[in-house]
């Protein structure tokens, strides 16, 4: 695999992922940084079974000496989804970065938990027991009755 | 009143416009192989460690050598001024007999050059379809069988590359692989590349384009990927595999007038979400298409080719001859360093030790989970101290080390490997969100205690066969799980991954760990 199609097929991946745990600022940026990191060590990382994965963590370390900006994820306007819960952004990003990485990429990105398993390298089970605890946070934060019909 | 449904939809939608709104992943120049373009203002500045580069160009311009000495050729001629040449190599008969191989030669038989418009040749050895009742699944699981038996071989590779200008050059070359990963291949008088499994070290002589030969040595290099990707351009004992990103199709085919089979692998690259070169065009579509044939016997990769419609794409297109069984490398075996002679060891990587059971419990400091077969794999320990402290401050050593130990064990050519991750925590910084630090290692804090924790059997999972606890030695009671051809599972702070293709072997592994108390 060149790393140009790796950028193509799998950069959009890494950058949702750099999202789900920083925001869309810092996330994005991550992400650019973590790419160019393996555009730098392509002859390396070619060679990992996970380089998403990889590079993932490249992110994170990244990311993690980032300044956290005020809000991890801009705003919706009415317009663009006018049923939109806006309490649901700052509930996200009250969440531990592990749970929030999971649950956005499950539901907010569509990602399989298999696919979340590997990009993390924890267990099908992990991703379970995280997105169970995050909804369950995200509940309590909205005040939402999880049993209502 | 809102329901686990709303949240969930709101996240997707949310999302979805976030993605939108977010566009392109902007990238300019990213082709390492058009020689590391200057990369847009989104990519930061780093200091390379990336020791491995340094000897593998060195390789490169060895075979390149290796090229000029044997077709004539001056060695400061670039590639793409090569002359014309009327007809390619003569290969082996097909109907020739694989137990009357010629002696071990190598030779570079040509280097010619060939109009655009017929840069998809036609194979240089026959294919014919003979049946398409067949899976890549049933292929994999005879080509596993067929090379757990091998355990050596010497083969004749052919390889074509077509550069996207026309220009394509064939090199012919034998060379010799067992199965515990050494190789060794003459490129001429005094020329070679080896890999010695037993000391995990790469050693090179190439003609240095001044009339002499260099020599260069990597030492504590892991496999043999280096030398032999670079000869054949592929790894004739890769085992074919499901790849949903492509669509595929497993054939039973005539490859040199024996029976074989064919996995075709198309991959098609549409320019959606779009990619934007910055100040230019986005790129277009385009189709890849890899074929990979498989030699029921032995279980070898023995042609394997990729074209593309993409214009910046090489073609390649290699195929195995004269293929025999051996079980000891040939006489020359590893390569000689005349006495006195310099050797750039300059590309020698750090990252890679190897390793004994005992050296492993040391290097984590805490008792270690270490599987019964360790007595017999190789051992491997990664430290990924990859991140650079240059220009940029955002990017700074890692408040701690990613260690990855790899034990490998090889039954013919099929690998198994056991690995364990961790990740430590230097003293003074604090856990990431998420995490908790014992004994200076990083675990998963599910509860925001402090308190590394494990994941729970979900309710309803306790019938799935894939899903279940670990009955016996260090890991017993530990969950885990069987997908694909791994199995996950972990004792806090180690995480540990078993690749192997079934679940009773996994299982029969994971039953198997000790606990190994540091020296």
């Amino acid at each position: 695999v060149t790393f140009e199609v790796f950028v193509r097929t799998e950069g959009p991946r890494l950058r949702a992922a750099l999202v789900a745990a920083f925001g869309a600022e810092v996330g994005a940026d991550a992400a650019a940084d973590a790419l160019s990191y393996g555009w730098e060590n392509w002859d390396r990382v070619a060679t990992m079974e996970n380089r998403v994965g990889y590079l993932f963590r490249v992110g994170q370390n990244v990311g993690r000496r980032a300044r956290r900006p005020q809000r991890l994820f801009p705003p919706v306007e009415d317009a663009y989804l006018p049923r939109f819960e806006p309490g649901l952004l700052p509930a996200l990003a009250a969440l531990s970065e592990q749970q929030r990485i999971i649950v956005v990429l499950v539901h907010g990105y569509g990602w399989s938990m298999t696919d979340v398993a590997d990009l993390l390298e924890v267990s099908h089970s992990t991703v379970r027991t995280h997105i169970g605890r995050a909804l369950s946070h995200l509940q309590n934060a909205l005040e939402v009755d999880a049993n209502a019909d | 009143m809102r329901t686990d449904n709303d949240i969930t939809e709101g996240l997707a939608e949310y999302f979805g416009w976030l993605e939108d709104r977010q566009g392109d992943i902007s990238v300019t120049g990213l082709t390492p192989a058009e020689g590391r373009a200057v990369p847009n203002h989104h990519l930061r500045r780093h200091r390379s460690r990336s020791l491995v580069l340094v000897l593998s160009g060195a390789l490169v311009a060895g075979t390149v050598g290796a090229i000029a000495l044997v077709g004539g050729l001056g060695s400061d001629r670039p590639q793409n001024e090569t002359p014309a040449v009327a007809s390619g190599p003569e290969l082996t008969e097909p109907d020739q007999d694989l137990s009357e191989a010629p002696p071990v030669e190598s030779t570079q038989v040509a280097t010619t050059s060939v109009p655009a418009s017929t840069q998809v040749t036609e194979p240089a050895v026959p294919v014919t379809t003979v049946s398409d009742d067949l899976t890549v699944a049933q292929v994999r699981t005879a080509q596993l069988a067929a090379l757990r038996s091998l355990q050596g071989f010497a083969a004749t590779v052919s390889r074509t590359v077509v550069a996207p200008d026309g220009t394509s050059s064939v090199q012919e070359s034998r060379f010799s692989l067992l199965a515990d990963g050494s190789f060794y291949n003459e490129t001429g008088p005094g020329l070679f590349q080896s890999y010695d499994a037993s000391t995990g070290t790469v050693l090179a002589a190439f003609d240095n384009g001044s009339g002499g030969i260099s020599y260069q040595r990597i030492i504590g290099q892991q496999d043999n990927s280096l030398p032999l990707l670079m000869l054949a351009g592929y790894d004739p004992t890769i085992v074919v595999q499901e790849d949903s990103m492509s669509d595929q199709v497993a054939e039973v085919v005539e490859y040199d007038g024996a029976t074989a089979w064919q996995v075709t692998s198309t991959f098609e690259f549409k320019k959606t979400p779009d990619f934007v070169s910055e100040g230019g065009p986005p790129p277009d579509d385009f189709t890849q298409i890899t074929t990979q044939t498989i030699d029921p016997t032995t279980g070898l990769v023995v042609a394997y080719t990729v074209t593309s419609t993409r214009e910046s794409q090489q073609t390649i297109d290699s195929h195995l001859v004269d293929v025999e069984a051996i079980d000891t490398m040939p006489a020359g075996f590893p390569g000689t360093v005349p006495e006195g002679s310099p050797v750039d060891e300059s590309g020698s990587p750090t990252g890679f030790q190897a390793a004994t059971a005992n050296d492993v419990a040391s290097s984590y400091g805490i008792p270690t989970p270490i599987p019964a077969s360790a007595g017999t794999a190789t051992i491997t320990i990664s430290e990924s101290l990859t991140y650079d402290d240059g220009a940029d401050s955002r990017i700074a050593e890692p408040a701690g080390t990613y260690r990855q130990t790899t034990f490998t064990t090889m039954e013919g050519f099929v690998k198994t490997a056991v690995m364990l991750f961790t990740q430590s925590l230097d003293e003074g910084h604090e856990p990431p969100d998420g995490m908790a630090s014992a004994d200076g290692y990083l675990c998963f804090d599910l509860d925001g205690n402090n308190q590394c924790e494990l994941p729970e059997l979900p309710p309803g999972d306790d019938t799935n066969p894939n899903l279940f606890r670990i009955t016996e030695g260090a890991l017993a009671g530990q969950l885990a799980e069987f997908g694909g051809q791994s199995l996950s599972t972990q004792l806090p702070p180690f995480r540990i991954s078993i690749q192997v293709d079934n679940l009773d072997d996994a299982k029969a592994i994971a039953n198997s760990f000790n606990l190994v108390s540091p020296a």
